[in-house]
């Protein structure tokens, strides 16, 4: 029983981690509608400047503040160079994607040929919280902290700002956004560096619970991005229960399976859930533009 | 000399690997990233089968056989979840056979399996570079050649027209699923030669040869040589295996040479989307030639028809205004 508890415990760091991920991809998808890959490549990016930072002797908050700035800027590129001429050329949805593939792996290859291809720790000291026989790991502790500022401050400018109502604005209809005077060139490119920041801290997290590398990110892009599909794109409280219930279930699955078929059986139970959720006249709606 | 055989027939292993992905992307339209998967199931058969003393021949038809129904079952998710959702659920098969491949005995774990001897032919082993990559080669100027009759017959026409509109050849009254089946089986079909070739040529696999790594760079194929062109699948792979090693010639550490190349791709894929989206091998857009003349001499007929309709419809409603006392 006490192992149970810990596992789920275990569980609720990694669904931080997943959780601020898929709100942020959530946010960016529902916005500029592109089906953002480079997105891990933030999420990595975030991790590999708190690493390096750290590395060079600055605290791990001060590193944390920076690299969140370095994410978004690295959004900001991305949105500017690549999406932007893209956009405005009417390409198809497989182009852009396809291009943001591109940059994903370009940006994953800057990072390995700048700080080489290896893991990297960063060395942090926090005291275990005891409750009982249970322990709570103090890194944990804090990431729940971050992940509910990070989400809670999402969720305050999008239903509390003029900026956020922008934003939903153009989620619901973007024609109907661009009539009644709102500028999608810049609505766009701020939900991509709030997104951004918010992937940044996700990888951050990570980074100090086990470690970053440069190839890091893709897998926990795709799993919030299914963990996103099942919840419905913007729908942020059940992006969030479905996120820590992923990650628990990814830790208990460990008292019952091998850990090196863990992986294998939650992308499984994945896949059906989305073949499941998946509905063609929803895929309709989708290609109109409409709601996902 | 012996590197440039190797080289070629490299080229043309990829060519293959480009082909089964342009059958399932380019053609079917299913945006996937598992072809690295079915790429090692072809491998790791032939690679097995092999080594426990099976004829070359033999080994070849169980990885084919075995490539096209994994195909089969990996296409079939997308007649329910289409574009964004499949490429999630085939990036997730993906990493469901990566840990396969790395957890199984039967595989060899990570270690993978070494020794994988030669294939033989007409009597005598391949062993020189030379012999092998004219053996491949032939392998790709055969499967060029069945990919060509096979979109040039009504069967490619379908295909086609399934990945415009899926619901215009259910219309027709035609079964996507079995076009879907037998689209996917095809390029699973492809996917196991190319990795039947593989690993034979280079005597060594292990899991990393076939992780998702891979399946990225066999989207890179058919995006840079063109989607849906059979020579785009045969100049993708010679641009996309000649350009990297320009690199191996800049005086650089292995550790820097892979992540370079990597960024290569990366800058690649992006410049080709910004400036030449069709890949260097542009599909020809088909123009339908409409004979105008018998177009304007059928519309005139109808005019013709639709005139008398009316001069009908107009004395058939005198009468019966007549009969009715009206007016």
């Amino acid at each position: 029983m006490i192992l149970f508890i810990q596992y789920i415990i275990n569980g609720i760091i990694l669904g931080v981690v997943y959780a601020l991920m898929a709100v942020s991809y959530s946010l960016i998808f529902s916005t500029t509608r592109i089906f953002h890959l480079a997105h891990a490549a933030v999420f990595c990016a975030g991790g590999m400047s708190a690493w390096f930072l750290t590395s060079r002797g600055i605290s791990l908050w001060v590193a944390m503040v920076i690299s969140l700035v370095v994410a978004a800027l690295i959004g900001a590129i991305i949105e500017i160079g690549i999406y932007r001429p893209l956009r405005r050329r009417g390409s198809p949805y497989l182009l852009i994607m396809i291009a943001s593939l591109g940059a994903l792996i370009s940006i994953q290859s800057i990072l390995a040929l700048v700080f080489s291809p290896d893991i990297r720790f960063i060395k942090t000291s926090f005291d275990p919280i005891l409750l009982g026989q249970i322990v709570i790991p103090g890194w944990q502790a804090y990431s729940l902290i971050l992940g509910m500022i990070g989400i809670g401050l999402l969720v305050y400018i999008l239903y509390k700002t003029r900026l956020g109502d922008e934003m939903r604005a153009l989620a619901c209809n973007e024609i109907m956004s661009k009539i009644i005077g709102i500028d999608l060139q810049k609505t766009y490119l701020l939900s991509i560096l709030i997104g951004s920041v918010l992937a940044a801290l996700s990888g951050f997290i990570l980074a100090v619970d086990n470690g970053a590398n440069p190839y890091a990110g893709l897998v926990q892009l795709l799993t919030s991005l299914a963990i996103t599909i099942l919840a419905g794109v913007g729908n942020i409280p059940r992006i969030v229960v479905i996120s820590l219930l992923f990650g628990i279930l990814q830790n208990v699955a460990l008292m019952f399976v091998p850990s090196e078929w863990v992986l294998s059986i939650c992308y499984a139970i994945m896949v059906v859930l989305i073949l499941v959720r998946a509905n063609p006249q929803r895929q309709a709606l989708e290609r109109m533009g409409g709601a996902m | 000399m012996d590197y440039l055989y190797t080289t070629g027939a490299l080229i043309g292993m990829y060519c293959i690997l480009a082909l089964s992905t342009n059958v399932i992307q380019g053609y079917g339209g299913l945006f996937t990233l598992s072809q690295g998967a079915l790429f090692g199931i072809g491998a790791y058969s032939v690679a097995i089968a092999t080594t426990a003393g099976l004829n070359f021949w033999v080994a070849l038809a169980i990885a084919i056989v075995l490539a096209s129904i994994c195909s089969i079952l990996m296409a079939l998710p997308s007649l329910r979840a289409g574009g964004l959702y499949f490429f999630v659920v085939s990036f997730s098969m993906q990493i469901i056979l990566s840990d396969v491949f790395t957890n199984l005995n039967i595989t060899g774990g990570s270690m993978g399996i070494p020794g994988i001897p030669a294939p033989t032919a007409f009597g005598f082993s391949l062993q020189s570079p030379l012999q092998q990559m004219i053996f491949i080669w032939l392998f790709v100027l055969v499967m060029f050649y069945v990919a060509h009759r096979i979109y040039k017959s009504p069967f490619g026409e379908l295909v086609e027209a399934m990945r415009q509109q899926e619901t215009a050849v259910e219309a027709l009254g035609k079964s996507v699923l079995k076009v879907k089946t037998a689209n996917a089986a095809l390029g699973g079909f492809y996917a196991g030669v190319a990795g039947a070739l593989y690993a034979p040529l280079i005597g060594f696999i292990d899991p990393h040869n076939f992780s998702v790594h891979v399946a990225f760079y066999a989207v890179v194929l058919v995006i840079v040589g063109g989607e849906g062109t059979l020579m785009g699948s045969i100049v993708g792979p010679i641009v996309l295996v000649l350009l990297p090693q320009l690199i191996s010639f800049l005086p650089l550490g292995p550790s820097m040479a892979g992540p370079l190349q990597q960024l290569l791709y990366g800058l690649m894929l992006i410049a080709f989307m910004l400036f030449r989206p069709g890949g260097l091998v542009r599909k020809k857009v088909r123009v339908v030639n409409l004979n105008l003349d018998e177009y304007q001499l059928q519309s005139n007929l109808n005019e013709r028809v639709i005139n008398l309709n009316v001069d009908e419809f107009k004395s058939q409603s005198k009468n019966l205004n007549e009969r009715l006392g009206g007016k």
